[in-house]
């Protein structure tokens, strides 16, 4: 969904909160960042400001879910004595405000939004969910955690472009406020008293201090992804780096899981009784055992360095690129920190580029 | 895309015909009401039955009926869908999606000769196709079927064959892998019935569906024939899940069997199957 205009405002950084609190006003669900117990952070919904924070790394999970949730309920059935079965498919979702999304999440949105929505045929449960939402972003000032990479895909960055209907960046003592959308002119209009229009230094100011965090401080990983893109998709990646990066899989599908962009699911029956159940889909990944299973249940051969391959193809292969509008990956670094061989995507682009040198000599962690 | 295109819709088995001791042939009906399952041979449909899942079969029907139309399913002892459709009974309901795919291209292919090749299970969307040229048969040329099993036992609507065989509109050639006494057709592989052709390389177009191990000897001898890669066709087979090329269980490479396919052109189908075999 492009964006049509952008309205630049001001607001201090001492209303945040003022901020926060005005979003309930709204009448809609807020699903925001909590903390959990034990210290993990997850996008719930909340129904007081107290319970939302927004000191925190980079979510393990992507508020993404809540546009594509790992499990989604296609429809409930009932067999009927005679005639057809009913079959009744979910109440259509109420509106929600998914706040502090950051520009990775924004990114895959975009993704998702094209290859669910633009590409035909349209996905109308994710079509639903995604009108239902307002996104407002918080835009990074330095990298969220050790893991982001997100300078090196293309288009993206500390500051989301597009994608977005309202964008926080904190600059000094002021946040940035971008609108870019009817759903975000709302947003606005509840923070009228907050706002004032941003002067041009204050976005220059901004711009400046996204290219010297793009410049200066995410330079520990360098993903290249470019390069990459160009190796894999012309195929001439050998079939020793794939085996080499199979090597340091454990077939855990985390980093599918975990991933905002990857879209594949599953679907399954499941049976409340004789009588009734539900169809539902479930998120699936390549890099399961599994996932090429045929009819019968027979698995033909594709072994791990076959879903390695399958999995970066479909993130970085050229024609799966045009069929998202972008690299299927957007840097947000969950690969990185769910997968137990430390093979995340900038270790994937660094073997893509530049094969291992011997065999035996094991990629490190990145 | 609707909702209801995840959505089944619900047709009521007419008939079930036993075709080989795996394999039933199912009648159904959809009611008055429904649009109708209007489709090119090629496509196909997702079977559903509730509380157990969904599986991709194709349409063996003539696509001039819209509200009744066949699928031939093949029981596998560990089939989640399969088993229990195998055990419905005449007047039971499932659940249909689709039609799904592409098809194959027949309407470009008016005028030419069309050659048809099926191995095994792969002769159900040929049958469709066949019934379809038959009833625009002056627009087509010559017009030939192979068909090859692994024993005559195995083999699909043996009425429609032996109908076929006798018939003047069209060529209809049978093998069997493994012959018995009973047989007194021809024995081998489909490969061996295409040398026998004389094809027009000019003027013919291949349609092909059945297991690897037919369909890329078969092309070896009809590229030696001059034919091109972009004459053959193939009817591709995935388990797809989703039919709509979102739920990537059947991307090969850039294709999504489902949503591209499930026709190819040969040309796609060597650079998916190289794709595959690189690893």
């Amino acid at each position: 969904m492009p964006n049509i205009r952008v309205a630049s405002y001001m607001m201090d950084k001492g209303s945040l909160q003022a901020a926060m609190e005005k979003l309930f006003e709204l009448g809609q669900r807020v699903i925001a960042p909590t903390r959990a117990p034990k210290g993990d952070i997850f996008f719930r919904e909340v129904s007081d400001v107290s319970q939302i924070v927004t000191d925190f790394g980079n979510s393990l999970v992507s508020p993404v879910e809540h546009l594509r949730p790992p499990k989604e309920v296609y429809f409930r059935y009932e067999l009927t004595e005679e005639g057809p079965p009913e079959v009744s498919p979910p109440p259509a979702p109420e509106p929600f405000v998914l706040f502090h999304l950051r520009p990775c999440d924004v990114a895959a949105v975009e993704c998702l939004d094209h290859f669910f929505i633009e590409r035909q045929p349209v996905d109308v449960l994710y079509q639903q969910r995604r009108q239902a939402a307002t996104l407002i972003a918080m835009a990074c000032v330095e990298p969220a955690a050790e893991t982001c990479f997100c300078p090196c895909c293309e288009g993206g960055g500390p500051v989301a472009a597009s994608g977005y209907d309202v964008q926080l960046t904190l600059v000094d003592e002021k946040y940035l406020v971008e609108v870019a959308t009817d759903k975000g002119e709302r947003i606005r209009a509840l923070w009228e008293d907050l706002l004032e229009t941003a002067p041009a230094e204050l976005i220059t100011q901004r711009d400046e201090q996204a290219e010297y965090a793009v410049r200066e401080l995410f330079s520990s990983l360098q993903a290249n992804m470019a390069a990459a893109v160009r190796r894999v998709s012309a195929e001439t990646v050998t079939r020793e780096t794939w085996e080499a990066i199979a090597e340091h899989c454990y077939s855990c599908g985390g980093c599918s899981f975990m991933c905002p962009v990857c879209t594949c699911f599953d679907v399954n029956d499941v049976k409340f009784d004789d009588n009734t159940g539900m169809r539902v889909r479930q998120m699936d990944s390549c890099r399961l055992f599994g996932y090429p299973r045929e009819a019968a249940g027979a698995i033909r051969g594709f072994e791990t360095p076959y879903r390695a391959r399958m999995y970066a193809f479909h993130k970085l292969g050229y024609d799966h690129v045009l069929e998202r509008g972008r690299y299927g990956c957007v840097g947000c670094g969950r690969c990185i920190m769910t997968c137990l061989g430390h093979m995340g995507m900038p270790t994937i682009c660094k073997l893509a580029r530049r094969p291992p040198v011997a065999a035996d000599k094991a990629p490190q962690k990145s | 895309m609707r909702l209801e295109d995840y959505m089944p819709r619900f047709a009521q088995i007419e008939d079930i015909r036993i075709e080989t001791d795996t394999e039933k042939t199912f009648t159904m009906r959809l009611p008055d009401d429904d649009p109708g399952m209007v489709f090119t041979p090629g496509q196909f449909i997702e079977l559903s039955v509730l509380g157990a899942g969904e599986a991709p079969f194709g349409l063996a029907s003539s696509p001039a009926e819209t509200h009744v139309f066949q699928s031939t399913v093949r029981r596998y002892s560990a089939g989640v869908v399969t088993v229990p459709l195998h055990r419905m009974q005449v007047g039971d309901f499932v659940g249909v999606r689709g039609p799904l795919g592409n098809g194959f291209p027949l309407k470009k292919h008016a005028g030419d000769d069309i050659l048809l090749i099926a191995g095994g299970l792969g002769l159900p969307t040929l049958r469709a196709a066949v019934f379809y040229l038959l009833d625009r048969r002056d627009e087509y040329g010559d017009i030939t079927l192979l068909y090859g099993a692994r024993t005559p036992q195995d083999r699909l609507y043996k009425h429609d064959l032996e109908t076929w065989s006798h018939s003047p509109l069209l060529q209809c050639y049978q093998t069997v892998d493994v012959a018995d006494e009973n047989w007194d057709g021809e024995a081998g592989y489909v490969s061996q019935l295409v040398e026998k052709l004389q094809l027009d390389p000019e003027k013919t177009s291949v349609y092909m569906c059945g297991p690897a191990v037919m369909i890329n000897p078969v092309v070896e001898i009809l590229e030696r024939m001059g034919l091109t890669d972009e004459q053959m066709y193939v009817n591709m087979e995935a388990h797809m899940k989703c039919g709509v090329g979102k739920c990537g269980h059947c991307l090969i490479r850039d294709k999504y069997v489902c949503l591209d396919g499930p026709v190819f052109t040969y040309g796609e189908v060597k650079q998916m199957q190289q794709f595959q075999d690189a690893i």
